[in-house]
């Protein structure tokens, strides 16, 4: 029986290509992207599954009483020692402190990146694999170091690695790779103990070493590094990883850590914190939290998407459930003939569960062939750069894939099965004629508006996301990020001498100096108040620059003079805001006036036109621009439009002549400042390809009714020919309804994605408005490509000879 | 083996009340060929299905081979149809998809039939309906004839015990309608009861009693002397 059904439905599909396609294909694209949700979400469900013990290893966040419950991934340092040496349940718990990262230096070979203060105990409890070593001791002697296969290739990668010295410079750079500092240490000679074999699998621990947390304190008396004993209000910088004993739970641990946040932060006002027990699985996918050891996709990301998927992914059924149905007038003969022949209504129902199953497993082959294209293109985002998702793929999930698919057409399969099952055998002896299925049934209309209004408002969104990415493109800072190359200086001493040696070089415009990167994404922050009334504190933005800098980022002095020449923390700029935050008359009335800044008192030398030293995203707020040469973290420097590589290669030259220690380390400004660009291309990529199914699954929907309604009207529109009616009259007949349904969720849709777009542009503070030609130019791109649809659909049927139907009727 | 009391049926739309049958009564022997008939609207097809269990009457007794399926939900009467009842239609009614063995294979799969057997017993009636060597045609590769001898295999081939035609060669031409109607007649003279709804003089000729439809009642009902005559 299951093979008969198997034979009639493909039997059927190759009878009906059109049709069999218009389904297969709106199912496949669908899945595709459904299937490439599986694999991301599986990605992130496959972290740490090789330990050993991973259900019995925790790590512990900390929340902040004041901070609405904001969780965080780190945790005190001398908790794991507590734990360790308190509480029975615990077999064992080591802390890790993340305050070290940067380049280490072997002869001329270098490997950069970050890494952990921490102790053997960490081998107990997470599973690492020593190429040499042993993980007993490699920690325990201060200027250990335990390297990574992956870095002792770049040092040693024709020798053992074993016992060899290799010097540290720290450069605040974190274990997932992000530079947090901008400034280099020496922390002196580090010898390598131990090399760890790369990982099995995906972890949320990456690094790139790990040093002996006995360094820290040699570190501290060397005058290196500072951190305070028994230090339990820093969670910020430390995590804690426990080992429970066999058989001991997570409540017992957490009723632990309750006991020892309560002795600890008892009766304080600041910080206050809590701890929380996390089990390894729960650590990836994780919710919004801070202090993370690696980047994943929240949970709650990671669910939009899913729904998101899930809306397109219905919208397919629904669609292959609308077709069907439509097509089922095709099958009444042969449902009456079964039924005529002994078939019951279970019987017929499984048939064509059984059929939507099977198209549904055809759709899966093609949607596997367009997962791989979306799997090149989202490997491609930026966003993956950070996330590296890997698309592995293995029996259980293809078993996944294979299993979603039977879902899919259970879900699309049922609704027609139950229709066409319910088709009586006396059907056959009326000979089919004018039977209408959805007669008095509106859920096809309410499913077709649903589908527009789906697809409008995506469209809209596209058109937005669009708009507002090339505004962020053009978008004017106020100051100048053209042809600006700016040079990590890890050491301001590094400065004057590349400033000196490089202004010789012919394209060399300016050199300049700053502390931070202007609209960078980083701000400092300090209270301020004017000398004359030291009661009105503000708080205020500043950055440390040169007067040449004034000049290379091209900043507008409104009032007063440049910072003066040379090393001069005594007088500072002032943006118009501040003076109007400060309460001073005029620009005028703010030069020479003292002001108080973390203890200091300096004066007011000029005012500059405000610029947007923040992201696009935030509004201009005050700024004070102070001059204090040891804040200066990179050379800005203006060169020529011409030549740039050349001119790079230049820069580079002089820096090492003068800095031969120090890596040189170069971006273009305007290049960083494309950050929430390329975010916003991201997301555009996403949601355009969703819009792109949106709008394509409507249409192959709109294509199967309006084939079905011309069908069903065969013998209406001959006859109504015969009587003298023209083609423009049938097409308007056979478009009407349609019509009316896409204006019904024009109607719906405005609304919908006016507020829908309004609330996300709104969290720019620069950002394009929702202008109704936006909104007008999604609808007519969906409405153009629905009438083309049904236009198509309704000539043919309005160009047919009445004669030859009305014969065939 | 039928026997129709005071049956009556009815057919409502929104605005009208169509009967269509009234107050009919007939019997039917086991071995008997009778032929239905009557103008266009006079009830033979309705009165079809509810001989073929496909509708119930809306008032009155339909008893087969002695039990009451008047009232029958359509799962007891798919039941019973099952095996007991054969189909033959004006238009073939061939599933189009399935080959010409497939077509003929069909109620023995719903009978839950093993496949070995039903090879057999399929091959046996494709044989002796002399169509075997077609069974691997679609219905769209063979004559109207030839189509309706599948049709009528595909009606027989669980030996049911009662067939039902309706203008089983309306489609046909003359020859080949003289071909249905004697396999039909040697289908009847083999024990099997046959009912037959025509518009044919000739074709009713083949009938041991010819029942005539007016206006949903019977008419006259009148005995032919000489069975295949014609043949």
């Amino acid at each position: 029986m299951f093979k008969n059904y198997l034979k009639i439905a493909w039997r059927n599909l190759s009878k009906n290509r059109t049709f069999s396609l218009l389904n297969i294909l709106g199912l496949a694209v669908s899945m595709s992207v459904c299937l490439l949700i599986i694999l991301i979400i599986a990605d992130q469900y496959s972290f740490d599954q090789y330990h050993a013990n991973k259900d019995r290893i925790y790590r512990v966040h900390t929340t902040r009483y004041d901070s609405n419950g904001m969780e965080t991934a780190s945790s005190a340092l001398p908790l794991a020692r507590k734990l360790r040496e308190e509480y029975p349940i615990v077999e064992t718990a080591v802390g890790l402190n993340k305050q070290i990262g940067g380049d280490l230096i072997y002869q001329d070979r270098y490997a950069t990146g970050g890494g952990y203060f921490t102790e053997s105990a960490i081998f107990d409890i997470l599973d690492f694999t020593f190429v040499e070593g042993n993980s007993n001791t490699a920690l325990d002697q201060p200027y250990s170091l335990v390297i990574t296969t992956e870095t002792k290739q770049l040092l040693f990668p024709d020798e053992p690695a074993l016992g060899k010295v290799v010097t540290f410079h720290d450069k605040g750079i974190l274990a997932i790779g992000v530079e947090e500092g901008n400034f280099e240490t020496d922390y002196g000679n580090f010898t390598i103990t131990g090399v760890l074999a790369p990982n099995p699998g995906k972890t949320h621990l990456p690094f790139t070493f790990l040093a002996s947390q006995r360094t820290m304190l040699s570190l501290r008396n060397a005058g290196l590094f500072s951190f305070q004993d028994n230090d339990w209000a820093n969670v910020w910088t430390n995590y804690t990883y426990i080992l429970l004993k066999e058989g001991q739970q997570k409540v017992a641990l957490q009723k632990a850590l309750d006991q020892i946040s309560g002795e600890q932060y008892e009766g304080k006002t600041t910080d206050k914190f809590a701890f929380k027990a996390i089990s390894l699985k729960e650590i990836t996918p994780s919710g919004f939290i801070g202090n993370t050891t690696h980047v994943s996709m929240p949970k709650m990301v990671l669910l939009i998407l899913t729904i998101l998927c899930l809306v397109v992914m219905l919208s397919a059924c629904l669609n292959y459930t609308n077709l069907s149905v439509a097509q089922a007038l095709n099958r009444f003969k042969e449902v009456g003939v079964r039924k005529v022949a002994g078939a019951g209504r279970g019987q017929i129902f499984t048939q064509f569960i059984v059929e939507a199953v099977f198209i549904s497993l055809i759709a899966l082959i093609f949607s596997y062939a367009i997962l791989w294209a979306l799997q090149n293109a989202f490997s491609g985002l930026w966003l993956n750069s950070f996330l590296d998702i890997s698309f592995r793929q293995n029996l259980p999930l293809i078993g996944i894939f294979i299993v979603f698919s039977i879902v899919v057409g259970l879900i699309a399969g049922t609704l027609p099965a139950i229709y066409i099952s319910a088709i009586k055998p006396i059907s056959l002896f009326h000979r089919f004629r004018g039977v209408r299925l959805f007669k008095g049934v509106g859920a096809h209309k309410v499913l077709m508006v649903v589908q527009f209004v789906v697809a409008l408002v995506f469209t809209i969104s596209v058109l937005l996301l669009h708009a507002q990415a090339r505004h962020l493109l053009n978008f004017d800072y106020g100051f100048d990020t053209q042809n600006i190359v700016t040079v990590k200086l890890y050491k301001s001493d590094n400065y004057d001498r590349f400033a000196q040696t490089s202004s010789n070089i012919a394209a060399v415009k300016e050199v300049g100096a700053t502390s931070i990167l202007p609209a960078g994404g980083i701000s400092m922050g300090a209270i301020a108040m004017v000398q004359d009334n030291p009661n009105d504190s503000i708080q205020i933005n500043y950055i440390d620059i040169d007067h040449k800098a004034v000049t290379v980022f091209e900043l507008e002095i409104l009032e007063g003079e440049n910072l003066p020449k040379g090393n001069n923390k005594n007088y500072v700029l002032l943006n118009e805001l501040a003076v109007e935050n400060f309460q001073f008359i005029s620009n005028e009335d703010a030069i020479g006036k003292k002001i108080l800044l973390e203890n200091q008192t300096v004066e007011v030398h000029g005012v500059v036109r405000d610029f947007n030293f923040l992201t696009p995203d935030r509004p201009i707020e005050s700024l004070i621009l102070r001059n204090r040469a040891d804040q200066f973290a990179f050379a800005a420097i203006k060169i020529d439009a011409r030549n740039q590589s050349k001119t790079i290669t230049a820069l580079e030259e002089s820096w090492q002549q003068v800095n031969p220690n120090t890596k040189f380390v170069y971006k273009f400004l305007d290049d960083e400042l494309l950050f929430i660009h390329t975010l916003l291309t991201d997301v555009l990529y996403v949601i355009g390809l969703l819009s792109f199914l949106a709008v394509f699954i409507s249409c192959l929907g709109l294509l199967g009714m309006a084939a079905y309604n011309a069908k069903t009207k065969v013998k209406e529109i001959g006859v109504r020919k015969v009587l003298g009616s023209g083609v423009p009259q049938i097409i308007y007949l056979l478009s009407k309804g349609f019509i009316r349904l896409l204006f019904i969720a024009v109607v719906i849709a405005i609304p919908l994605a006016y507020n829908l777009n309004k609330t996300w542009l709104e969290s720019f503070a620069s950002h394009v408005s929702v202008h109704p030609g936006y909104i007008a130019s999604g609808i007519l791109l969906v409405l153009v490509v629905s009438f083309l649809m049904i236009f198509t659909q309704s000539y043919r049927a309005a160009m047919t000879n009445p004669a030859k139907t009305l014969r065939t009727e | 083996m039928i026997q129709i009391q005071n049956l009556k049926k009815s057919f409502r739309t929104e605005e009208v009340e169509t009967l269509a049958l009234n107050n009919v009564n007939m019997k039917i022997e086991e071995g008997e060929f009778a032929a239905i008939m009557g103008p266009s609207g006079c009830g033979k097809s309705t009165l079809l299905n509810i001989i073929g269990m496909l509708d119930n009457p809306t008032e009155g007794s339909y008893q087969f081979a002695g039990h009451e399926v008047g009232g029958l939900k359509e799962r007891q009467r798919t039941e019973l149809r099952k095996g007991n009842l054969g189909f033959v239609f004006q238009s073939f009614n061939l599933i189009d998809e399935l080959t010409v063995f497939e077509n003929v294979e069909l109620p023995l799969i719903y009978l839950k039939m093993k496949k070995a057997e039903r090879r057999g017993k399929v091959m046996t009636v494709l044989e002796r309906m002399k169509i075997a060597h077609r069974e691997k045609h679609f219905p769209h590769q063979l004559s109207g004839g030839q189509q309706q001898r599948v049709a009528i295999a595909r009606a027989v081939v669980t030996n049911p015990k009662l067939i039902l035609a309706d203008e089983p060669t309306g489609n046909l031409d003359s020859k080949n309608g003289i071909e249905v109607m004697n396999l039909l007649t040697e289908l009847n003279q083999e024990g099997t009861t046959i009912v037959m709804v025509t518009h044919s003089d000739r074709d009713s000729h083949y009938a041991h009693r010819v029942i005539n439809l007016f206006d949903g009642q019977i008419v006259t009902e009148s005995q032919n002397r000489a069975m295949g005559a014609m043949m």
